[in-house]
């Protein structure tokens, strides 16, 4: 008990005596309006982890994500995802193993500024290419700042192609909303939820899932680690029951 | 789920927002005004100056942290945060100049008189 507290203790002060660092997510799921200062560059490895779904209780994969980030003016931002990989097992993963997804060219365009302005909107585009797969994907990203709160919404549409002939098309609509807590510079708080729809053959929508959970973002020096965890809300889909996402960033 | 309730919710998250826009979060970074522009006279700034500073702060500095209370930190003390917080928001030496020069005047205006 007391090594717990004096491991907490030393870790408050270690953290309280770094500065913290620009670019730093407060969310894993919801994009925030903000974008990286002009010359800024950064790593941010992603690993998400969905398990047990309700038709197979062994499913089991890990996502990972190597993206760099380039700040190019103090509205615009870019970003490669260099590659997106996965590690699976479970009845309706197939074979397990590894397999390489995609790799990614994402830009965000700043408008208007979450404290200075009733709300902060952007612009998000990312542009996905894989083996036998496209992926377009726009959002329209808002937010909020009161003071040491911060809210922000995400609206999101995909849109798919896979296959040999990229012949299988979906489409998807996505809703993302987060609330943090600013409790030092080094530490916060928050929710974040996800409600998403798809469109097979961008026909008949499904039937929608809903994800709800919490998140937590520290912040030392050079280094930032961001992690949320989802719990399925809804009984729909073949989504997992639960899946944990974190980001760690690096700015050079 | 069908297309309707997914528009009736974006509707609800987006008006919620822009009710939440409504209380703004000005009172640590006051817009440039004339009396603000006055204020700004004793730290040897223009309108221009100022405008930078402002742009700097409220852009630069949320990457980060939530904005501070400018008026509870004294000159020097203001002057070592900006000094050390401009490198981690990659802000060149007119940036940096402008930022402070912004930061002191809001700290004037704000101080008792």
């Amino acid at each position: 008990m007391k090594k717990t507290a004096l491991a907490i203790s030393c870790l408050i002060a270690i953290l309280s005596a770094v500065p913290a660092f620009g670019g730093s997510r407060r969310f894993t799921y919801v994009y925030e309006v903000t974008t990286s200062p002009p010359g800024d560059v950064e790593l941010e490895n992603w690993v998400t982890w969905k398990t047990r779904k309700p038709d197979d209780h062994g499913f089991d994969q890990v996502d990972f994500r190597h993206e760099l980030e380039f700040g190019i003016t103090d509205k615009l931002q870019a970003a490669i995802y260099l590659a997106d990989w996965n590690y699976h097992r479970g009845m309706s993963a197939g074979e397990r193993g590894f397999t390489y997804s995609s790799s990614a060219l994402e830009l965000i365009y700043n408008f208007t500024n979450p404290v200075a302005d009733p709300i902060g909107l952007a612009a998000y585009q990312e542009f996905q290419v894989g083996y036998r797969r496209f992926e377009w994907e726009s959002k329209l990203l808002a937010q909020k700042d009161f003071g040491r709160f911060v809210i922000a919404y995400n609206a999101t549409l995909e849109a798919e192609w896979e296959g040999e002939g990229l012949e299988e098309r979906e489409g998807e609509f996505q809703q993302s909303l987060g609330l943090s807590y600013e409790i030092s510079p080094h530490l916060l708080f928050g929710a974040e939820a996800l409600h998403e729809v798809a469109f097979p053959d961008w026909a008949q929508a499904e039937r929608g899932k809903f994800f709800a959970g919490p998140n937590v973002s520290i912040r030392a020096g050079k280094y930032w680690g961001t992690l949320t965890a989802l719990a399925r809300v809804t009984r729909a889909g073949d989504e997992p029951d639960f899946q944990l996402r974190t980001i760690f960033g690096f700015s050079f | 789920m069908r297309v309707r309730d997914i528009w009736s919710g974006a509707a609800l998250a987006l008006c919620a927002l822009l009710l939440a826009g409504c209380e703004t979060t000005l009172s640590s970074a006051p817009p440039v005004t004339a009396s603000f522009i006055r204020a700004g006279a004793h730290q040897d700034a223009d309108a221009h100056t100022l405008a930078q500073g402002r742009f700097l702060f409220v852009n630069r500095c949320i990457q980060c942290h939530a904005l501070p209370e400018v008026s509870r930190l004294d000159p020097p003390r203001l002057t070592t945060i900006v000094a050390k917080m401009s490198g981690r928001a990659n802000m060149n030496p007119e940036q940096h100049d402008a930022l402070l020069k912004y930061l002191l005047a809001v700290r004037s205006q704000a101080a008792p008189r």
